[in-house]
């Protein structure tokens, strides 16, 4: 299991070892293995961290992405 | 009154930052209501070390589920500042601390793990160009510059 994130939006997902190359939430080809830091958002709504990032929707986040 | 979120740090082991975020992660999800609500968010920045954040309402409830984590540490009895985060939130390019002489590392692209010395810094491509340490011949090799990471400085 590796854990890659989307370039395009941010999202980070567990997949299994270069199984998958699409972003199952934006569907764009953009994985990479080479992100840090992690930003968990359960409330986007009233979260403040989530405001300054402009992360709309819960879920898992890298905060520093590579190419 | 709708309460207002705070920061709180988090102290972990050293080197268990990420899986003391995720062990979080999964309690928060498996208990449900009310910590999905109080719980706005958590964050591990690779920067800081033996930390994590939690930005909560009810900071009660983080302890509750921080109880019997392996690797945590408890939490902190004063909330931190939003503006003390912003700083790591925005995480600055590789490119930007490195100059010719520094010794670093090949994180990733087919030379992964393998160190250079620095002999040449394109800020505008961020590229570095480097000569590798365990080459027998030490031609030089153009990467880019994210996938370096800096060991020390140079002379």
């Amino acid at each position: 299991m590796s854990e890659m994130a989307c370039r395009n939006c941010g999202r980070v997902f567990t997949v299994p070892k270069k199984r998958l190359d699409v972003c199952p939430i934006c569907k764009t080809r953009s994985l990479t293995e080479n992100w840090s830091g992690l930003i968990i958002v359960f409330n986007p709504e009233s979260s403040t961290l989530a405001d300054k990032l402009s992360l709309k929707e819960a879920g898992r986040y890298a905060l520093n992405i590579g190419r | 009154m709708k309460k207002q979120s705070k920061i709180y740090a988090i102290k972990t082991m050293i080197g268990q930052e990420k899986q003391v975020l995720e062990m979080f992660e999964r309690r928060v999800k498996a208990k449900g209501e009310p910590y999905t609500t109080a719980i706005k968010a958590a964050i591990w920045v690779k920067d800081v070390k033996g930390y994590i954040f939690v930005e909560t309402e009810d900071p009660i409830l983080v302890d509750e589920l921080l109880q019997g984590i392996r690797h945590s540490r408890g939490r902190s009895s004063s909330f931190i500042d939003p503006s003390e985060i912003d700083k790591y939130l925005v995480v600055k390019p590789v490119i930007e601390s490195l100059k010719t002489g520094d010794l670093v590392e090949i994180i990733g692209g087919p030379f992964k793990s393998m160190k250079g010395r620095v002999v040449a810094v394109d800020r505008q491509k961020s590229e570095v160009t480097l000569e590798l340490l365990e080459s027998a011949s030490p031609f030089p090799i153009t990467i880019y510059a994210e996938y370096l990471r800096k060991i020390e400085g140079g002379a």
